[in-house]
């Protein structure tokens, strides 16, 4: 599951930074003031390292952002998967420090995923690193840590329950109509429906408002949830229920509805997309391994 | 160790994370803030709490000030690593749904008063400009910059900026407005509003100089 974030993370940082440099956007994103960037790094109290250490210009943003891309693709194949990881999550801060309002809160998510595969395992497979070691793109099947992917759920957990706690805005509540989507979707800069439509499915809006707000809310029982899976065999009738009707994964399901929902009506950015790519870490690679049963090349006979 | 490494780091990431309130007297002067204050003291005052409008923003200041420097105490340890890896918690999804949000909108003329529409938010027609302005990085520029009372310095550098990009694509043109129009947004289930949208931050700027 390590192996699915590492590579779903890759191509969406991979495209993203690649956008970048379609749209010739690198010097005034990442450049200096002095050289066309919108931000000031030079005038800053701390200078990022980046333009302390080389040369303050779009020449030093170009080769940072070559070099992030670079490790994005190693990481994506699994070339020296660690160190890209590594490499890709230093360079992507210096870069995001240029200009902190084009940094957001996504890259600064996806930095915290980044830096726990460079700890973990997830180069053992679907890599030419297993390739190369082991013959065989799987890798050699043995296990890895799990710890990494732990964190990572414990990440998740963190994003949407702080989310839910953060919502305080009444529109999100009864009191005020339940109408926050409604409001959001509105917005020119995050509209894609035309306004027709939204007031014709107000109610719609409504429930999705209602919906996301409770989804979030319920991330407390997730967690529950979630322990509750990892000690099933234990007892209790709270328990036995949240194993037996799935709650966790209908959890999970409403979560990635969630994403794809807003990813088709929302102009987001690749946020929708970032945020699914994170969701393989929910599964144990045991569920993985029951729904792909693994290929192993027979032993080689003499 | 490893378990107590793993503790530290959720820990922390907890402490960051916790939706403490990161309000000054600026975000409270919003139109959108008075008006969620009002209904917040509509509502305290039904559950028996009579407060006034002035007071909660007074409270809420300081009990924002208090939480944020309680925490930023907490972190300190943490934030030298988090600076170096750009790692950190802070982030909102949607917390509060602005009434009054921004449009962009882009304008071109080869000379006089005859001002061309170039980008009008949320309508693309595909160019480079309109793929620029949406791109989630440049967006965050001029959404952050613009969306308060008086834009910064860099609202105006993006102005400068996108003006010379147009300028490129398109060389019958002499001059480029940017602005910002307040879009206000009411429900099916409101009074609804009258009127265009409102002229917000406009910038000119001539080719070959600033205006």
């Amino acid at each position: 599951m390590l192996a699915a974030v590492r590579i779903l993370v890759a191509a969406v940082v991979l495209y993203d930074l690649l956008s970048l440099v379609q749209l010739d956007l690198v010097p005034a994103l990442f450049g200096p003031l002095e050289d066309g960037g919108l931000g000031n790094p030079l005038g800053r109290k701390r200078v990022p390292l980046l333009y302390r250490w080389f040369a303050a210009d779009a020449g030093t943003a170009f080769a940072a952002t070559w070099v992030a891309i670079t490790a994005a693709g190693m990481l994506l194949i699994g070339a020296g998967t660690r160190l890209a990881a590594l490499v890709l999550v230093l360079t992507w801060a210096q870069l995001a420090q240029v200009l902190p309002p084009a940094d957001r809160g996504i890259d600064m998510l996806l930095r915290n995923v980044l830096v726990v595969l460079a700890l973990s395992g997830c180069g053992k497979a679907w890599s030419l690193d297993a390739r190369l070691r082991a013959g065989q793109w799987g890798g050699d099947g043995k296990t890895v840590p799990a710890w990494p992917r732990l964190l990572l759920v414990c990440q998740m957990f963190l994003v949407y329950g702080t989310a839910g706690l953060q919502k305080v805005g009444l529109t999100w509540t009864p009191v005020g109509d339940w109408s926050a989507l409604y409001i959001v979707l509105r917005d020119p800069t995050f509209a894609v429906l035309s306004v027709d439509t939204l007031n014709r499915f107000y109610w719609a809006t409504q429930l999705a408002t209602a919906l996301t707000w409770i989804w979030e809310w319920a991330t407390p029982l997730a967690v529950l949830a979630w322990w509750y899976r990892a000690t099933r065999t234990r007892g209790g009738r709270v328990r036995a229920w949240m194993n037996s009707s799935g709650f966790l994964w209908k959890w999970v399901v409403v979560g990635a509805a969630f994403h794809v929902g807003t990813g088709l009506v929302m102009r987001l950015g690749v946020f929708p997309v970032a945020m699914l790519a994170l969701y393989p870490c929910f599964f144990h690679p045991d569920a993985w391994a029951r729904a792909w049963p693994r290929r192993r090349k027979p032993p080689a006979t003499g | 160790m490893r378990a107590l490494l793993l503790a530290v780091v959720l820990f922390f990431w907890t402490v960051e994370a916790l939706p403490l309130p990161m309000l000054n007297r600026r975000h409270m002067k919003r139109e959108m803030a008075q008006e969620e204050v009002a209904r917040w003291v509509d509502i305290l005052g039904m559950l028996g709490i009579q407060t006034t409008s002035e007071a909660a923003v007074d409270r809420t200041i300081e009990i924002s000030k208090r939480s944020l420097a309680t925490r930023r105490a907490l972190i300190k340890p943490f934030r030298k690593v988090e600076r170096v890896f750009g790692i950190g918690q802070a982030w909102g999804l949607f917390t509060y749904a602005d009434p009054y949000p921004g449009r962009l909108v882009i304008e071109g003329t080869a000379g006089g008063n005859a001002w061309a529409p170039l980008y009008r938010d949320p309508t693309t027609d595909g160019s480079r400009l309109a793929r620029t302005v949406r791109n989630r990085r440049v967006r965050g520029i001029w959404d952050d910059a613009g969306d308060r009372p008086k834009p910064g310095k860099l609202y105006g550098r993006f102005v400068t900026w996108i003006a010379n990009r147009t300028f490129e694509d398109h060389p019958e043109l002499e001059e480029i407005r940017v602005r910002l129009d307040r879009v206000t947004v009411r429900t099916p289930n409101q009074a609804p509003h009258m009127g265009p949208d409102k002229p917000r931050h406009v910038r000119e700027r001539r080719r070959g100089g600033r205006k």
